[in-house]
């Protein structure tokens, strides 16, 4: 377990990193700076983008005030969401916007694609009032970006309609340098009769939520007036992402990104003018300045840069993910070095991954016990790790919940 | 499957937030991000051997329910403060946040809160260009920790949310 001064250093981080403001406006309220605003712009345009594959979304920006009469009615049926910010104004109650799904499901029933339901996306801050030391993008009051899509389908097409979201899932998460596994948990409340987990195992063997999607329960699903006929999906991810990534890295300084969402793909320091790799028409960032102090290189580091390559007297070579400086031969393409350095993010924590015991593949009666369980989608059958009889791949922890 | 490059960059935002910061980094401003829901609270801070109320705020105050504790939610109008004093040492003291505000009217726009601290700077031509966009822009020049202080809010009328404008393109 970590303790309250590990998670200041993770904290600090983010600080060294650029990412955020020294201090914040309060507990749970960080200020990101331009670094890491940029960061964040990315995240939600990697979401849009896997997800806009073969789909047309509609954009949606909501009010981040919500009339709490209003609000009261969308969740009287599961309960709502714990902590959350009422403030009075004006005369009248609000409610500080914790989700948007009902009004994305009533926008997606408003705006057909091609003939059937569509699907909404919103990005937006999103305010639980949370209390404890915590530090910033750990447990968050503002929480941004709150990535959030909606989608509307016929029942007949659910199959697909999951087979599709789980796969927008994979290519994002491929794309984020995290190798996730989505995991099928069964009902959660009357929320939802379908809950999937996408789940990473971080270098710490401690499983945590990186995402989430639901299959909307028929209650809330009414509310936002989706017929009969029809299911309603809720798919979502915040700057939890970030903080994950923070967790993951490698080295005790900064933070590492995945080409995806680095604002600078390459930083190039050279001592006589000369780019020695090759900017191969890719459209990657790649910054070039004069080679100064010996340590150039850290302020790039620290905020996560891909790729940082030093040409001196005539010698090139590249800083891998490790910390270690390896040579490069003169005109390779830097579309091959960025590619190298996501690839060797991913292979760092597909390792944690593989050593942890949370993924085995069980029977269902050898899966039974306390804790928590779920199936791993797509599913991935062989014989049971206990009994040799057939299994599926699943997730198994002792844990009561998982975050 | 390639990485986002600048060039192909797609947002969420309303289309006008680009010309809006594109005007901000001309004029050597730092974005921080908007934050919708500041609790009231001041605490004070010495600096240079004299003893400041740092009083964090937007122009709309409210109360949290059920505790009536008094909070600001983020809104148009100059009474705003979005530089902590600490940043005065080590952090941006010219600054803008960009997002949802409140108006009195009890509408919902697109808001812009500039502040800088501590250097001369002529708001004019900045202004000018917000009216251009078709903002309500109004301005102060109210000290800050004993230091001049000006201080910018437009809000854009022709956003208001919520907003559903944009469609992002379906690819095979």
């Amino acid at each position: 377990m970590m303790n309250d001064d590990s998670w200041r250093a993770y904290s600090e981080r983010l600080v060294t990193g650029d990412v955020l403001a020294r201090e914040g406006y309060g507990k749970g309220l960080p200020v990101f700076l331009p670094w890491g605003i940029a960061v964040i712009r990315r995240l939600a345009t990697v979401f849009a983008e896997e997800f806009s594959r073969g789909d047309t979304l509609s954009v949606r920006s909501p009010t981040t005030l919500v009339a709490s009469d209003v609000y009261d009615r969308q969740v009287e049926d599961f309960g709502g969401y714990d902590n959350i910010y009422r403030v009075r104004w004006a005369g009248r109650e609000y409610v500080v916007r914790p989700d948007c799904a009902v009004d994305n499901l009533a926008q997606a029933m408003r705006t057909p694609n091609n003939g059937r339901a569509g699907s909404v996306l919103s990005v937006f801050q999103g305010f639980r009032r949370l209390k404890g030391p915590t530090p910033p993008l750990f447990r968050d009051c503002a929480i941004w970006p709150f990535v959030q899509l909606n989608r509307v389908a016929a029942c007949a097409e659910r199959q697909q309609t999951v087979a599709q979201i789980v796969g927008s899932l994979q290519q994002l998460f491929h794309r984020l340098c995290l190798p996730v596994r989505i995991v099928r948990m069964g009902p959660w409340k009357n929320y939802s009769p379908d809950l999937y987990n996408v789940v990473l195992v971080t270098p710490f063997n401690t499983p945590t939520i990186v995402a989430m999607f639901f299959v909307v329960g028929e209650s809330y699903r009414r509310m936002a007036g989706v017929p009969g006929g029809f299911d309603a999906f809720d798919v979502g991810l915040t700057e939890k992402i970030l903080s994950v990534l923070l967790l993951c890295s490698p080295g005790e300084d900064g933070l590492v990104l995945p080409s995806s969402l680095a604002p600078v793909h390459a930083v190039v320091a050279t001592d006589d003018g000369r780019v020695p790799i090759d900017d191969d028409g890719s459209g990657l960032i790649v910054r070039v300045e004069p080679l100064g102090k010996k340590d150039w290189w850290r302020k790039w580091a620290r905020r996560g840069v891909p790729v940082l390559v030093e040409h001196a007297r005539g010698r090139t070579r590249m800083k891998t993910r490790t910390g270690r400086w390896r040579e490069v031969k003169p005109g390779c393409a830097v579309t091959d070095l960025v590619l190298e350095a996501d690839a060797a993010l991913r292979a760092y924590l597909a390792a944690a991954r593989d050593a942890s015991s949370l993924f085995s593949v069980r029977c269902e009666s050898c899966a039974r016990g306390d804790g928590l369980r779920g199936e791993v989608v797509p599913e991935e059958d062989g014989p049971c790790v206990s009994c040799g009889g057939p299994g599926r791949l699943r997730f198994i922890t002792s844990l009561a919940t998982i975050y | 499957m390639f990485p986002i490059t600048s060039s192909t960059l797609w947002s969420p935002e309303p289309a006008l937030c680009q010309g809006v910061r594109a005007t901000l980094d001309l004029a050597d401003v730092t974005e921080v991000s908007s934050v919708f829901l500041l609790p009231a609270r001041s605490r004070t801070r010495t600096r240079h051997g004299r003893t400041y109320e740092v009083r964090l705020r937007y122009p709309v105050q409210v109360q949290l329910v059920p505790d009536g504790e008094p909070a600001y939610l983020r809104s148009h109008g100059t009474d705003f403060h979005i530089i902590p004093i600490e940043w005065l040492a080590t952090g941006p003291r010219r600054v803008y946040s960009l997002g949802p505000g409140l108006r009195v009217e009890g509408d919902e726009v697109l808001v812009l809160l500039v502040q800088s601290i501590g250097d001369a700077w002529s708001d004019k031509s900045l202004v000018n260009s917000l009216k251009r966009m078709n903002a309500d822009v109004v301005t102060s020049d109210a000290p800050e920790y004993g230091l001049p202080c000006l201080r910018i809010s437009a809000a854009f009328l022709d956003v208001r949310y919520p907003l559903s404008t944009q469609r992002t393109a379906a690819s095979a």
